[in-house]
């Protein structure tokens, strides 16, 4: 497929701080694609650069082959969904809606329709005559996602839009952005830290890390082949030995773990990375260690045992089979389950 | 029987929480009642009654002081007063509004420096400051004596003893009242409404004509308020800027008591001056609601 909005070798800096650096990121159409990194990566500025409220210091952006930078921030086809929402609170919420449609100079019965048919879509067409003040978190929610989309932006940009719900809440928004995504058939691009919600909504993840983009790769990708110990360490649990690299082995504190087939060579450092699912509990193992505690996920628990490193060993393992606790358990795993990183 | 004791725990628990808010309350309310409302309460009385020979008042009924109060003359002052305000109030907008913007566009600690120097001329006395003006614009004055010096005008100009006058140092007294409330209602907006509205097709002048004006509407009428009310009820600015020539009604109204002795009729003048303020508050009250929505629903 081919790129839609190409973000081409863009940097930004504030004064000592490179907030983003080199960044160079393709986004096809229709795609829902998020930006996922810790507070102060930069992908908020990225954001607010495509909707331009935020100057470039260098780089090329276009959308659909055309340069999007030259374009002033109110002719951007690109429509930005605030954390806070940035509903007028002067105005009620049929007027925050029509809002964009006025300045676009829409003949009366148009806005109406428009207006009305994507209230109805976001369930607040009872609500139209509110101000935002009487909302609640999640109608106000809404009602920005109404005001972005019923100007039918090329690409809708969602900064946090989760952020302020409740987790309730926030997986049902999660099911409703995916649904409003697949109909409006809108490029959706999702600035988040919260990777659960990235992996959950995305079909494409860009992670970033101090200004730069240190994998871009689907959800599934990105849990199961993370290109660095950054994304092995933000994407999900993992447990992530750091040792030297022997012959199929990794030394580690002084223990030897099994390692999978790798190009790095031995004397390396190197970084084992063990997912606790891919952990089982037996009589025989390659470690053994004592059970710290465990904690309660619902299907699932997640044990976390002494077995002699700086670091607890997270496993997760069904309720029904889990033992007391300061009980001794082998821990064994295959070794091809096992991720090795190069360790910087 | 246990439930019983409960009920009555959580009686005493409101009782108490009632208690003690009446305890705040009551400096205020004694204060209020004390030197507004019982002082208001003898001035209503007055405009019943008629005017005693040397001041005071006489326990006569009459309606004769309003009717008087209809008097071509005296609605004459109170609408030269009121234009007099107005005027005062729309140029301090006008001036301060922008003052207000630009300083919010500042860094925090500039900010905080501007406003200090702002407040700073309150701690200068008020009529020494209205005087200086007097030092200023009379036709020996340094403004006279700089522009004719300076070749841009040969014969002085008779700046003082007229309303320009009058508005200039209301003005001037003023203009602080009319910055900082509208300083604080656009400095608690939040820039993303602005970029909200650009985002979605305002050119930077809609944007801020349809979401940063209305907002800081409120605050607006806060200053205007504060601008307004001390304007109309001046009586050192005409007195001294005026020169006598140019009466308000705070003018009328001190001679009423002061001069003429006739306290039922100055309290008629002062009664409408009051009706007319708290239909200003009423206006601002509900403009307040209509910006801001029911905030607390």
């Amino acid at each position: 497929m081919s790129s839609f909005l190409n973000i081409a070798g863009v940097s930004k800096r504030y004064g000592d701080v490179q907030a983003l650096n080199n960044v160079s990121i393709d986004i096809r159409e229709n795609e829902f694609f998020a930006l996922l990194g810790p507070s102060g990566c930069g992908k908020t500025t990225l954001l607010r650069a495509l909707a331009g409220l935020e100057s470039l210091d260098s780089g090329v952006v276009t959308l659909a082959n055309e340069d999007l930078l030259s374009v002033p921030a109110n002719k951007r086809p690109v429509n930005l969904m605030f954390q806070s929402y940035a509903l007028f609170p002067h105005l009620n919420v049929y007027d925050n809606v029509a809002y964009g449609l006025r300045r676009e100079k829409l003949d009366k019965t148009e806005i109406d329709q428009r207006v009305h048919d994507v209230l109805k879509t976001v369930a607040l067409i009872d609500q139209k005559d509110r101000r935002p003040s009487q909302l609640s978190g999640g109608q106000k929610q809404r009602v920005a996602l109404a005001r972005a989309i019923v100007k039918r932006p090329k690409i809708l940009l969602l900064d946090e839009p989760l952020s302020a719900l409740d987790k309730k809440v926030r997986s049902e928004m999660q099911l409703e952005l995916k649904r409003l995504q697949h109909e409006a058939g809108i490029t959706f691009i999702i600035v988040t830290h919260d990777q659960e919600e990235a992996m959950s909504i995305a079909d494409r993840i860009a992670l970033m890390d101090k200004g730069v983009v240190v994998q871009i790769a689907t959800p599934v990708e990105m849990y199961s082949a993370p290109k660095t110990k950054f994304v092995a360490d933000f994407i999900g649990t993992s447990n992530l030995f750091a040792g030297t690299l022997g012959s199929g082995t990794i030394t580690v504190q002084g223990k030897s773990l099994p390692t999978p087939v790798t190009a790095l060579s031995a004397g390396a450092k190197a970084v084992l990375v063990l997912r606790p699912e891919d952990i089982s509990l037996g009589i025989a193992g390659t470690i053994s260690g004592t059970l710290v505690s465990s904690n309660f996920y619902g299907g699932s628990s997640l044990l976390f045992f002494d077995c002699g490193f700086e670091q607890l060993v997270k496993v997760s393992c069904a309720l029904n089979q889990v033992p007391p606790v300061g009980s001794t358990c082998h821990l064994s795993w295959s070794a091809s389950d096992s991720i090795l990183l190069a360790d910087a | 029987m246990a439930l019983a004791v409960k009920s009555e725990g959580r009686d005493a628990i409101k009782r108490r929480a009632l208690l003690s808010r009446a305890v705040f309350l009551v400096p205020g309310l004694t204060y209020i009642t004390a030197f507004m409302l019982i002082p208001l309460g003898f001035i209503i009385a007055y405009t019943f009654l008629s005017r005693g020979t040397y001041g005071g008042i006489e326990f006569i009924f009459t309606a004769e002081n309003y009717t008087r109060a209809l008097d071509s003359l005296y609605l004459g002052v109170l609408i030269k007063s009121i234009l007099i305000a107005s005027t005062t109030t729309i140029l301090a907008f006008l001036i301060g509004f922008p003052v207000a913007y630009a300083i919010t566009k500042l860094p925090t600690n500039r900010q905080n420096l501007l406003l200090v120097l702002i407040v700073l001329p309150f701690w200068t006395n008020f009529l020494i400051r209205t005087y200086a003006w007097i030092v200023l614009l009379n036709t020996q004055g340094f403004l006279n004596k700089g522009l004719i010096n300076m070749g841009v005008i040969s014969q002085p100009l008779e700046l003082l003893y007229k309303p320009s006058a009058i508005v200039l140092g209301l003005l001037y007294a003023y203009i602080p009242l009319m910055i900082l409330p509208i300083y604080s209602a656009l400095v608690r907006i939040d820039p993303a409404m602005k970029e909200a509205a650009i985002n979605l097709g305002a050119t930077p002048a809609q944007a801020f004509r349809q979401v940063t004006l209305p907002l800081a509407l409120p605050g607006v009428l806060v200053g205007a308020i504060f601008v307004f009310v001390p304007s109309v009820g001046n009586f050192i600015v005409p007195e001294l800027l005026g020169g006598g020539k140019t009466i308000m009604v705070g003018n009328l109204i001190r001679d009423q008591f002061l001069k003429a002795r006739d306290w039922p009729f100055g309290s008629v003048l002062a009664l409408s001056m009051v009706i007319m303020l708290l239909m200003l508050f009423f206006i601002q009250a509900r403009v307040n609601r209509r910006v801001l929505g029911d905030a607390r629903a």
